[in-house]
């Protein structure tokens, strides 16, 4: 490329971005690739090159394939449970009046907290003793069901946490590309006397199908690194039971010393939620250009 | 007034503070903070210690719960802001072996009553032994006990087991366990006695074999310690919301009256109201061979970083801090620490507290003779300490157990997480 005037001052003007996502992104990454070599423990800073050794032990993980169970079960539960109830809520929620707005606000609430206030939150409804089987022998429905304490129930519990506010970032986006679909396809399809399920088949489901992408990729990627609210809510617990593979490498890192195996793991981890969102990328960019 | 005066007046103002007051030191301070121990304990301590050392600036740090301050000082130590002065609520072991803890001088430990406590690594004391903590002690509620037709405390294992059964048979759950999230800690205190008593305690080569890679978890003093933990959740004898209870839901679970018998640390003594509604009695845990063994924790005071400014002041401090007798007194009345201070007069000190009757039952089981003092398992230093991160390898143990999960199951996963780190 030649330099010019007009190239440099292009250079400059996205400098600032470019130094930021090399040395908050980049840079870790290439830390993280060094470091999978290494045997290190930060408490006593020794480096030790060992190859490929870490990617070979993970082979005979049970953690770490218990741990990648996990995040697949939570991804497939957030991507078709956010997914279906965002478009639900976002349909319920396209009118104009004031109460629509008001409830617009409402339900995108849940986004703007931290995912640890999140954690706490539920983990005080879901104790056994906790809001919500109180809630429920008001009816009569005494459960019982320890819904932090039992291993199955706990990745409900936690699917429920990751839902809650999964769906409200869904809410807005499928809102915001219900509001671009033109009116004139609208009149278009009530002229031909469709009927609100087929309106929603032929013309909104395929009008959505940007914001599916946007949805599909984000939930992926936030569960893929989910810590914060399993961390408050769970603990990974009990035992592993909803251990996920973010946890399972900060507990290798600090907990037992191992840095570069645990550099490894987030390697992998990085390659998987790369692999996973590259492949849903281009299959559902490949529906929004066959509609 | 002339420019000489004016100059004069500017000079000894900017001067003669500076002449007057002694550096300041700043050191940073980890404690930990518990229902027992709240901020307000650890900040009258510190004044205290201060008003005594003016010189010393005091930065406390608090990790995000008390079960993870290990970890917490690794990543502290990982960002380069390992704290000057700890308090050694944690696994000291892999920090002294990483060389990150300054030994403490012969001349530091003078004050204190057993300077040796919890262990020597290579002959050098890390962290200070400034109280004592009786950890295999189960409390239980006499009421319960009366109605249920129990007249003497539990002195062999069957009899506990016998109690149980009876207590089962009274509709009355008969042990309170559990620790769910961060306080898996709590749900593997059982498992933490039954190991000391009846495996660290009984053959005092096993945790060196251990570390050693001589031997594994497949012993059958260990598999013997594990099912005994495993049979109280298999009779039923536990309550249901074991691993839904954070510490102090735990701790609040069998103050409320809804359960029997609450194997805890002496702490607990700490947190018994004076005018609690129901009697509380506390007795120790009985060895499964009968054996008179008490598991004890003599450490927990401050442990100095090898990596401080001021590696003198910071010895100071914490010598200072652990042996001030108004901190050792509000420690006992709080959270039942017996001080370790060869200064502290229970009598005298404790004047103007009213102590709960629990923790003379301590101090009196504490002194009984003829019992075998056992370190408390995971906390060992030296050659019985475990390798870095098998220790939270026994806690989500523990919640596994809990979870009703087979002894050949936890064996297991011991063992693969043994082979891992070795």
């Amino acid at each position: 490329m030649k330099i010019n005037k007009k190239n440099l001052d292009y250079f400059l003007l996205i400098s600032p971005g470019l130094i930021l996502f090399s040395t908050l992104i980049i840079f870790p990454i290439c830390l993280t690739i060094f470091y999978s070599f290494f045997k290190i423990s930060f408490l006593t800073n020794n480096y030790d090159f060992i190859g490929y050794k870490n990617f070979y032990k993970i082979l005979y993980k049970k953690e770490f394939f218990n741990s990648i169970q996990i995040v697949l079960v939570l991804s497939i539960v957030a991507v078709t449970v956010s997914n279906i109830l965002g478009i639900i809520f976002a349909k319920l929620f396209n009118h104009d009046h004031k109460i629509f707005l008001i409830l617009r606000i409402l339900i995108f609430t849940p986004f703007i907290l931290s995912p640890i206030v999140i954690g706490y939150t539920f983990a005080t409804i879901l104790t056994d003793k906790g809001i919500l089987n109180q809630f429920l022998s008001i009816f009569f429905i005494n459960l019982e069901i320890s819904w932090l304490g039992n291993p199955t129930y706990a990745l409900v519990s936690v699917s429920i946490a990751l839902c809650w506010q999964l769906i409200a970032f869904c809410t807005v986006i499928y809102l915001a590309n219900l509001k671009n679909i033109p009116r004139e396809l609208e009149d278009a399809v009530e002229i031909d006397g469709a009927n609100k399920i087929q309106k929603f088949r032929y013309l909104d489901w395929p009008l959505l199908a940007p914001a599916l992408t946007i949805n599909t990729v984000v939930i992926l990627i936030s569960t893929f690194k989910l810590y914060d609210r399993v961390l408050a809510l769970t603990g990974g617990g009990p035992g592993r039971a909803s251990e996920t593979i973010a946890m399972l490498i900060i507990r290798t890192a600090f907990n037992e010393n191992r840095v570069g195996f645990a550099s490894s793991m987030s390697l992998l981890l990085l390659i998987i939620s790369g692999a996973t969102t590259f492949i849903a990328l281009v299959y559902l960019g490949k529906r929004e250009v066959d509609n | 007034m002339n420019i000489l005066k004016r100059l004069l007046i500017l000079l000894s103002i900017v001067l003669i503070p500076s002449f007057g007051s002694a550096k300041q030191i700043e050191l940073d301070f980890m404690v930990f903070e518990t229902p027992n121990l709240p901020a307000e304990f650890w900040d009258d301590a510190i004044e205290r210690t201060v008003k005594d050392f003016p010189q010393f600036k005091i930065n406390k740090i608090v990790p995000p719960n008390v079960g993870s301050m290990g970890d917490y000082l690794k990543q502290l130590q990982a960002t380069d802001q390992f704290p000057d002065v700890m308090m050694s609520n944690f696994a000291v072991a892999e920090f002294i072996e990483a060389g990150l803890l300054l030994p403490f001088e012969d001349s530091d430990l003078e004050r204190f009553a057993d300077p040796v406590g919890l262990g020597l690594t290579n002959g050098r004391q890390y962290a200070l032994p400034m109280i004592t903590v009786v950890e295999s002690v189960i409390f239980y509620n006499k009421s319960m006990f009366e109605a249920a037709g129990i007249t003497e405390e539990p002195k062999t294992w069957s009899d506990l087991e016998n109690a149980a059964s009876n207590l089962k048979k009274n509709n009355v759950t008969p042990f309170i366990v559990g620790g769910a999230a961060g306080d898996s800690w709590a749900a593997a205190w059982p498992l933490m006695d039954l190991v000391a008593l009846n495996v660290t305690g009984k053959d005092e080569n096993y945790l060196k074999d251990l570390r050693n890679g001589d031997r594994n978890f497949s012993d059958p003093l260990m598999e013997d310690a594990i099912n005994a933990y495993s049979s109280l959740v298999k009779n039923g004898w536990t309550n249901s919301t074991a691993l839904s209870l954070n510490y102090s839901e735990l701790q609040q679970t069998f103050l409320n009256g809804d359960g029997a018998m609450y194997p805890m640390g002496s702490f607990f003594a700490g947190a018994v109201p004076l005018d609690h509604p129901f009697e509380i009695g506390v007795f120790p845990m009985p060895a499964l061979d009968g054996t008179p063994r008490l598991v004890t924790y003599t450490s927990g005071g401050p442990a100095v970083s090898a990596l401080t400014e001021y590696p003198e002041e910071a010895r100071l401090f914490a010598v200072e801090f652990s042996t001030n007798v108004k901190t050792n007194a509000d420690d006992l009345f709080r959270d039942a620490h017996i001080p370790n201070n060869k200064l502290f007069d229970l009598e005298k000190d404790m004047a103007g507290y009213e102590l709960h009757p629990l923790i003379f039952e301590i101090i009196e089981i504490l002194q009984t003779p003829g019992l075998q003092h056992v370190p408390f398992f995971t906390f060992e230093v030296g050659d019985y300490a475990l390798l870095p991160g098998l220790q939270g390898e026994v806690f989500s143990n523990s919640q596994e157990i809990l979870s009703g999960k087979e002894t050949s199951e936890i064996i297991d996963n011991l063992n693969s997480k043994l082979i891992e780190l070795q």
